[in-house]
């Protein structure tokens, strides 16, 4: 190697040997930045206080923050240096979140005063709970009883009370786990399993004498076991965007139930996105087992078992008002096509004495076309402390996908006998709304508004709607339904013996020919409640007393062709005693039932001859029930 | 040539190495990680990486941050457990976790970029110094102005008391200087100044917070009365008496009474001092306080004796210092000193009569003589005669009718000597009467017409029987009307208001008035008229003069408060009225009653307020009667709430705000008793109004498909979500046997809960076609006897192909 060769060599080593080793320790520092931002990131992952308190009317947003202060880091050059630090400085100054999960997310709150000695009372952090995870929870088991007796109509006719009682247990656990090992973690699980017995049908009977479905004589969803998954779901909580994923519902977006991924992303303080994906299960469903059936078509026709859901919209909050808007689409895979809504929901106040408030969901794209499917307006007049007025409207009209409607009902019986000349109840799904406006005044009377009167004006409508038999060859038209229903009621809250005093009558009338809900009825009660034992428990004792009077002058019921004729035609009084009793055992523990017992008295009313003009009454056995519920709770 | 080329080309290189070398060597910051920040600029060479770092490792010192002299404080403070880097959320952590270096001159050092939300989202309840109210929204610079010498912002030091530092200490109007009076939430809140707080933090009666007790009616007396502007901090340097703290200023300033305390005299408890002083003035008896008995110069006023041009002299004792002009007797009494000592002859309780020893003078004054005017006797037409007596008898006796003038009176019927003593008629010198007991007895006896009881037994004859003959009495009958004889009652107190009949309110001998009942009607013959003001409680006790002080009794005053009554006891400046009797009865006790008589009606808890906690000054100006004119805004709303307090909180208590859910069919009950509020009060929201519509938070929960009611509770009850209230008897079907216990959703499987087909075979048409044979033709269930309602089986019929009863 020449001279030459040599210092060129040893010259470009030593130019260059600085830049070697001030690459490798960029190279260092790039690898120490990103320890300490991970170092940062995990410190940051400490809880932080998520509903800090907040002051809206004199937060300015972020965004305007963000944009009116000058890019810290300007001085150091560099555009896309700029850009990174301007989305930092955006994270940095993330707005104070709204807290819409419902579950008061943020640990760190101070002891509510109000809520003190409640009990299902989310838990503050502790010093020791701080650094780790925050498990609270509590599990619930309930059960009831129902029995009733009451007496034969006659020799093989059976008795009008019914046979079976009804009874089931369940067990219900909810727990949280906020700042998993003291992270941004979040975890909730709220499952409920209810197992009900399913009694022989007829005791005895010979084969083949009984129905073809079992008998569900259970309450719940459909009269079966159980096994629900209410809420399970992971959370994150960034600085503006938060996670969560799992069984969840979007209570701001028609509380929406899904199975899948849900971002909020909050904007301002006044202004958080929402958007959400997954899959729907059946509404209304209670159980795994129900979620996801075999779907039909109105055709009942296979449909898939699922059903995919999204939405996007926005929950906002200023001074004097808050609500939320976005849009849901539900998406079946098969068989129908996509529904698209609308939902708005809002709260406004104006000044101290009126609040407006308004819920609102529009089908805007359905197989059954656009419509309101549910309306809640109402306002709340409270001119001074002892006297308030309320009105509201509301609509609520059957609210599912017909795929998922359709999987619950039968093949329609056009082509065995006669089957097809009948109305089929379980053939077909049918939306029919219903609307009511109601008006209401309450007024506190006596020192410190010991007494308070409570009345109440409504007017119910259900529109006429037309039956049509299975084969399509008759319609049968149920009338337009209506009525007025009347309400008042007195209570006297610091009564002798510290007794709380009440007395509310009610009354329906009907309007037209036919009554809303074909009946007319005149309710009183009349009830007494205390606190116990300094407030760790309460009871409440009532007695009341019902009388009904249907619409129909009498059943006419004697072909496959008479529906409209044959709802009931009775005149009925129930007498109920019973009350209700909760206990606090101690801090962890809570017992809480209730016992009621019913004597129900009916006269039914007949009617035949050729112009169906006579009426025969004739008054049944009278029928005792009681039922019983009991619930023990435990926290942790 | 070629070799030295070589030569050349090789120093060339090696010069450039060096170069190279030295210049990477010089060049530290291209070296190492990043410029440090301003701050520590002065650190920024390869000579002071170990005052940070430990032995030239990436490892940073804490104890070397916090030995460095500008941190020496923080460092301090954390080992006191102080403050911000002492919280658990800091504490343990490494300073460059948050305070990153090496990022340039200009980079935040505070490590603001460490805190989420950055300064505005700092959690300033970490420093150990909570946020409430204004100063949660409160700019960070509005307190922390102070920088360090690097010019970067500072945040330790900052003064805590509101009102010292640079924060409030221009903004409080009160003057104080004391370190504990700058405590400003001892009084106000953190959301506003006015209304102050209610119940403060501040004791007038404690000498730590202020020098002066409330005492009397200063307990009436609102502040800024004493405190104008808000200023609490007395002018004075010294303030511990009334006349030096600025609120009463001396009049006596420059006087003997300037130096003394205004206790002396003065009463916190007295209304009016003004009023005390002239009537009697218990709080300062000059014969007990001082060498000086008053006697008779009680009615002088103070300044009477000790006049202005006394300054802070004394007055001389000696009345003759003060009454040398009043002598009017030259020097015709030089025997007694000269001046003459007045004391000789005037004692201090009056001018007159006299204290002169006359038995000095041989002539012993006994009895009436004991009580008679000088002049009487001492007859000279002039002061300068007075001691001339030369006309009443010769050289030292003086004979008894020298001055009674015997001669007239009984017609000179007697000597001198038989004036008294033995066979006389008077029983002794200076006495008239006479000792012939029965000439009193026929005329004034008990049985006489008006006999001499009481007060009139000792009065001697000649003052009512006024007739004089010459200088003889003649005891011509008199009426015995008390004032028709002006000589005998002088009506100079009634000044004949009320009539002549005396004995109408007086009995004979007796001045008081026992027989007048200010409840009574007045006797008849009198001018007065039944009393329409009924004496009651105190006034029963008082003196007529206490309300009739001009003695005018007709058309007196009858409002409480007018002058002459209660008109100086009025604290309420008669703003109020004249009226007391509104609120006020003679026992003192106080009727007004809140609710009837104000607009406001008063309850609950405002039952065991003070009146002074709403109504600070005693002319009880109406406060606002919104909850806010006398309660500030809680931090805890931060103003979330608005001011109408009421909405929410009731008076019963503060904290039960239990009313608010205890309205209309919301009241809270059962299960919805024990959860917690954001379950449905999701960020804190209100609700009012919608709340009864329970579908707002149950939407999720609604297994009817939407097709009910949203108002849950008319068939479910707030204590528990089952067992439901519902009755299907209620809706136009009543249902028998076993339908009874069917689940819902065995029915009503179409999402239709109002409308649908009763009849048995809409639902079971399935059984009879899966049953098939004859039962494939079949459309009803019971029309061929086969089955009822109440149970599938037996197959028994039923008259009725419905599911409805």
């Amino acid at each position: 190697m020449s001279l030459t060769k040599a210092l060129a060599i040893a010259l470009a080593v030593g130019l260059l040997a600085p830049h070697a080793a001030w690459a490798k320790k960029k190279a260092d520092k790039k690898e120490a930045e990103v320890d300490e931002e991970e170092d940062e990131s995990a410190e940051d992952e400490k809880p932080r206080k998520a509903s800090k308190d907040a002051d809206e009317g004199e937060e300015e947003p972020a965004d305007e923050e963000a944009s009116d202060e000058p890019a810290e880091d300007e001085e150091e050059g560099g555009g896309t240096k700029v850009k990174d630090k301007t989305k930092a400085k955006s994270e940095d100054e993330a707005p104070i979140k709204q807290d819409l999960s419902g579950h008061d997310l943020g640990t760190s709150k101070k002891e509510n005063l109000f809520e003190k000695d409640r009990f299902f009372v989310d838990k503050v952090d502790t010093e020791k709970t701080e650094k780790g995870t925050l498990v609270q929870g509590s599990i619930a088991s309930s059960s009831l009883f129902f029995t009733e007796s009451g007496g034969s109509y006659g020799t093989g006719q059976g008795d009008n009370s019914s046979r079976f009682n009804r009874y089931y247990t369940e067990l219900r656990l909810q727990t949280d786990f906020r700042h998993i090992g003291a992270s941004r973690w979040d975890a909730r699980i709220d499952a409920r399993a209810r197992l009900v017995p399913t009694p022989e049908e007829c005791g005895g009977c010979a084969v083949g004498t009984s129905s073809t479905d079992p008998n569900h004589i259970q309450s719940g969803f459909n009269g079966k076991n159980e096994y629900d998954i209410r809420e399970l779901w992971l959370f994150h909580s960034g600085k503006r965007t938060d996670v969560f994923f799992g069984r969840q519902f979007v209570a701001d977006l028609g509380a929406v139930k899904f199975d899948g991924l849900r971002i909020d992303y909050a904007s301002s303080r006044k202004l958080t996105f929402i958007g959400f994906a997954g899959l729907y299960p059946v509404k209304g469903s209670r159980s795994l087992t129900t979620d996801y059936v075999p779907l039909k078509t109105n055709e009942l026709a296979s449909a898939g078992k699922f059903v995919g859901s999204a939405g996007f919209g926005g929950a906002y909050r200023t001074m004097n008002a808050y609500g939320s808007i976005g849009g849901v689409g539900l998406v079946p895979f098969a068989g129908e096509s996509p529904r698209i809504f609308a939902t708005s929901q809002g709260y406004y106040r104006s000044g101290a004495t009126l609040d407006i408030y308004h819920f609102v969901l529009v089908d805007l794209v359905s197989s059954v076309g656009a419509a309101i499917t549910n309306l809640s307006a109402g306002l709340n007049y409270k001119p001074g402390p002892r006297l308030r007025l309320t009105a509201n409207f509301n609509r609520v009209d059957v609210d599912t996908l017909n795929v998922q409607a359709n999987a619950f009902l039968n093949n329609a019986q056009t082509d065995q006998g006669a089957a097809g000349s009948v109305v089929q109840n379980e053939t077909y799904f049918r939306r029919l709304a219903t609307n009511v406006a109601r008006a209401g005044v309450s007024a506190g009377l006596g020192q410190l508004q010991r007494f308070e009167v409570s009345i109440q004006g409504a007017y119910r409508q259900r529109p006429a709607v037309a039956l049509d038999t299975a084969n399509g060859m008759m319609t049968l038209t149920l009338d337009e339904a209506k009525g007025i229903d009347l309400y008042a009621a007195i209570t006297d809250r610091r009564s002798i013996a510290d007794l709380r005093l009440g007395l509310d009558v009610s009354r329906s009338i009907g309007l037209g020919d036919v009554a809303f809900q074909r009946s007319e009825v005149f309710a009183g009660r009349v009830s007494a409640a205390r606190e116990l034992a300094n407030g760790h428990g309460e009871w409440e004792a009532e007695v009341s007393y019902a009388t009904t009077k249907d619409s129909a002058k009498g059943i006419v019921c004697n072909g496959p062709n008479q529906a409209n004729t044959c709802f009931g035609a009775s005149e009925g009084a129930i007498l109920s005693i019973g009350g209700n009793l909760f206990y606090r055992i101690n801090r962890d523990w809570m017992a809480m039932g209730s016992l009621f017992l019913s004597r129900q008295t009916l006269t039914h009313a007949d009617v035949s001859g050729a112009m169906n003009e006579i009426v025969t009454k004739t008054k049944d056995p009278t029928v005792s029930g009681l039922i019983g519920f009991a619930r023990i709770a435990y926290r942790f | 040539m070629r070799d030295m080329t070589r030569v050349w080309i090789a120093l060339v290189a090696m010069g450039l190495l060096v170069c190279a070398r030295s210049a990477r060597a010089d060049d530290f910051f291209s070296t190492s990680p990043g410029q440090l920040a301003g701050s520590h600029g002065s650190l920024d060479d390869q000579n002071h990486c170990n005052d940070c770092h430990v032995d030239n490792t990436r490892e940073v010192s804490k104890q070397k941050c916090l030995n460095c002299h500008d941190h020496q404080d923080l460092g301090a403070r954390i080992n006191a457990g102080k403050g911000f880097h002492a919280s658990a959320t800091v504490r343990g952590k490494a300073c460059e976790s948050c305070h990153h270096e090496h990022k340039g001159r200009g980079y935040d050092l505070m490590g603001w970029k460490s805190v989420t939300g950055g300064k505005t989202g700092f959690d300033h309840d970490l420093t150990g110094w909570k946020l409430n109210g204004k100063h949660a929204a409160t700019d960070c610079d509005k307190c922390h102005k102070t920088k360090n010498k690097q010019g970067l912002q500072t945040f330790m030091g900052t003064d805590r008391l509101c009102g010292s530092g640079g924060c409030h200490a221009n903004d409080q109007p009160h003057k104080f200087q004391r370190k504990e009076m700058l405590a400003c939430e001892r009084c106000h809140t953190e959301s506003v100044w006015k209304p102050e707080k209610r119940v403060k933090q501040f004791d007038h009666d404690d000498r730590k917070d202020a020098a002066m007790p409330i005492l009397g009616s200063h307990a009436d007396v609102a502040c800024s009365k004493c405190h104008p502007k808000a200023v609490f901090n007395l002018p004075a340097a010294k303030p511990d008496g009334c006349g030096n703290s600025g609120c009463h200023q001396s009049t006596h300033d420059g006087h003997l009474f300037g130096q003394r305390d205004c206790e002396w005299c003065h009463s916190p408890t007295f209304k009016s001092f003004a009023q005390k002083y002239n009537a009697d003035m218990p709080f300062f008896n000059h014969s007990e306080r001082t060498r000086f008995d008053l006697g008779a110069h009680k009615k002088l006023k103070c300044y009477d004796c000790h006049t202005k041009a006394l300054g802070l002299a004394k007055p001389v004792g000696a009345c003759e210092q003060c009454h040398a002009k009043d002598n009017k007797h030259q020097d015709r009494f030089k025997a007694y000193g000269s001046p003459p000592r007045c004391g000789t002859c005037h004692p201090t309780t009056a001018w007159k009569p006299t204290a002169f020893r006359h038995a000095s003078t041989g002539f012993v004054l006994e009895a009436k003589h004991a009580s008679a005017a000088c002049r009487s006797c001492h007859r000279g037409k002039g002061p300068a005669d007075f001691e001339n007596l030369s006309a009443l008898g010769t050289g030292k006796n003086i004979d008894c009718m020298g001055c009674h003038e015997h001669k007239n009176v009984h017609e000179r019927k007697f000597s001198n000597g038989q004036c008294f003593g033995a066979g006389g008629c008077h029983t002794q010198p200076g006495n008239p009467n006479t000792n012939d007991a029965a000439m009193v007895k026929v005329y004034h006896g008990p049985t006489s017409k008006f006999p001499l009881v009481k007060g009139h037994k000792d009065v001697p004859c000649a003052e009512c029987h006024t007739g004089r003959k010459g200088n003889k009495t003649t005891f011509e009958k008199i009426p015995a009307d008390c004032s028709t004889n002006k000589a005998c009652h002088e009506d100079s107190l009634h000044k004949g208001t009320l009539g002549k009949v005396c004995t109408a309110c007086h009995s004979p001998g007796i001045w008081d008035a026992l027989r007048f009942d200010h409840n009574e009607p007045f006797p008849e013959g009198s001018q007065g008229q039944v009393s329409s003001f009924v004496l009651k409680g105190a006034h029963k006790d008082n003196k007529c003069e206490s309300c009739h002080p001009t003695r005018q009794y007709v058309e007196a005053n009858i409002n409480c408060a007018d002058a002459g009554c209660h008109e100086d006891d009025d604290a309420h400046k008669g703003r109020l009225g004249k009226q007391c009797e509104k609120c006020h009865v003679e026992t003192g006790d106080n009727t007004f009653n809140h609710n009837t008589m104000s607009s406001f009606r008063i309850d609950g808890g405002h039952m065991k307020v003070r009146c002074t906690d709403c109504h600070p000054s005693v002319t009880f100006k109406p406060r606002p009667k919104t909850c806010f004119g006398c309660h500030p805004e809680p931090a805890v709303h931060k103003g979330q709430y608005g001011t109408g307090c009421e909405q929410c909180h009731s008076t019963r208590t503060w904290e039960d705000i239990k009313p608010l859910h205890d309205v209309g069919d919301f009241s809270l009950k059962g299960a919805h008793n024990n959860i917690a509020c954001e379950r449905c009060h999701r960020d804190n929201r209100p609700l009012a109004g919608s709340g009864n519509l329970c579908i707002n938070c149950h939407r999720q929960d609604d297994i009817h498909s939407n097709a009910l009611s949203p108002r849950c509770g008319e068939c479910h009850t707030q204590w528990s979500f089952a067992p439901a209230k519902f009755d299907h008897s209620r809706v136009g079907c009543n249902l028998t046997g076993v339908h009874r216990t069917v689940a819902c959703f065995d029915c009503h499987r179409n999402g239709n809960f109002s409308a649908m087909s009763p009849q048995c075979a809409s639902c079971h048409i399935d059984d009879a076609i899966n049953h098939g044979g004859t039962h494939l033709g079949y459309t009803t269930c019971t029309g061929a006897g086969c089955h009822n309602p109440n149970a599938w089986a037996p197959q028994t019929g039923f008259p009725r192909e419905s599911v409805c009863r």
